[in-house]
């Protein structure tokens, strides 16, 4: 092998997926799941009103995929499964979701907490939207 | 250049151009605006979020005129609260009504002391297992 060899291996087989692992979501770290961890959402709406609302993340289901309905269902508690990552790399999106529900919302925040084992530390993330600018957004 | 280094360094170009575009994709935190984006793990894009109303599953409140099609299931204990204030209300964990449907509870309300919750139920995409919908299939 030449040089040229070695440094492009080591650039895509170690520097893309490793930089991707720390610095990013970790999409060019492919894992196959591997990395399952618990995780729960706590979701809050503020409505037309002003008022806040405790939502149960399950009902966000109602406007999703099948396959995330089911990892939302029930994730008011902690819940184990391959899709902790997903969540927090797509909270913002799932925030906006939280626009459709009944109301309409005026302003949404979403919070997730994920941890790797019952004894590693929980990684917490929030979101938050305004439902009117999404609103505009979506319906451009 | 060695000709014979061409095709490396071909899929080294490529692998920086998907690179880049999976990058420039990301969503950021407080500004994504479209709830088509896909769900994406380390693995890549699985799941979209985005689906028409109602597309998956689907919810039933206590109060339906057409009848559950589950068994119903009483709201637990919420705990104390006061003044009318239910923002101390913890959500009690989700239960399964049986094998098909999901009851969670929501909308908290603060009446004489006591939290309180509206029970709703969700027939869940598989199965209902435990405290949520359980997958069913292989990932």
């Amino acid at each position: 092998m030449t040089r040229g060899h070695w440094i492009a291996a080591l650039f895509v087989g170690i520097v893309l997926p490793g930089s991707s692992w720390i610095f990013d979501s970790g999409a060019l770290a492919w894992t196959m799941f591997s990395g399952s961890a618990t995780y729960r959402m706590r979701l809050e709406i503020t409505g037309s009103d002003g008022s806040q609302h405790l939502i149960n993340p399950t009902a966000l289901a109602e406007y999703t995929s099948p396959d995330v309905a089911t990892y939302l269902s029930g994730a008011e508690s902690w819940r184990h499964g391959s899709v902790g990552d997903a969540f927090r790399v797509q909270l913002a999106s799932l925030c906006v979701v939280a626009c459709r529900l009944p109301g309409p919302p005026r302003h949404a925040e979403l919070q997730l907490e994920t941890r790797r084992n019952l004894d590693s530390d929980v990684h917490v993330s929030r979101a938050a939207c305004d439902c009117d600018s999404a609103q505009k957004s979506n319906g451009r | 250049m060695r000709t014979d280094s061409m095709p490396l360094v071909a899929f080294a170009v490529v692998s920086c151009a998907l690179a880049s575009i999976t990058q420039c994709s990301s969503t950021p935190p407080t500004t994504s605006s479209t709830p088509d984006a896909g769900l994406t793990s380390a693995g890549g894009s699985i799941i979209s979020i985005g689906l028409p109303e109602a597309a998956a599953g689907s919810v039933q409140d206590a109060s339906d005129d057409t009848g559950p099609a589950h068994p119903l299931v009483s709201a637990p204990d919420g705990g104390p609260c006061s003044d009318g204030d239910a923002s101390s209300c913890a959500l009690p964990p989700s239960v399964c009504a049986d094998q098909d449907w999901l009851a969670y509870f929501d909308d908290p309300i603060c009446m004489e002391g006591q939290c309180q919750w509206t029970v709703r139920y969700r027939q869940c995409p598989g199965r209902c297992s435990g405290q949520g919908c359980a997958y069913n299939g292989t990932l």
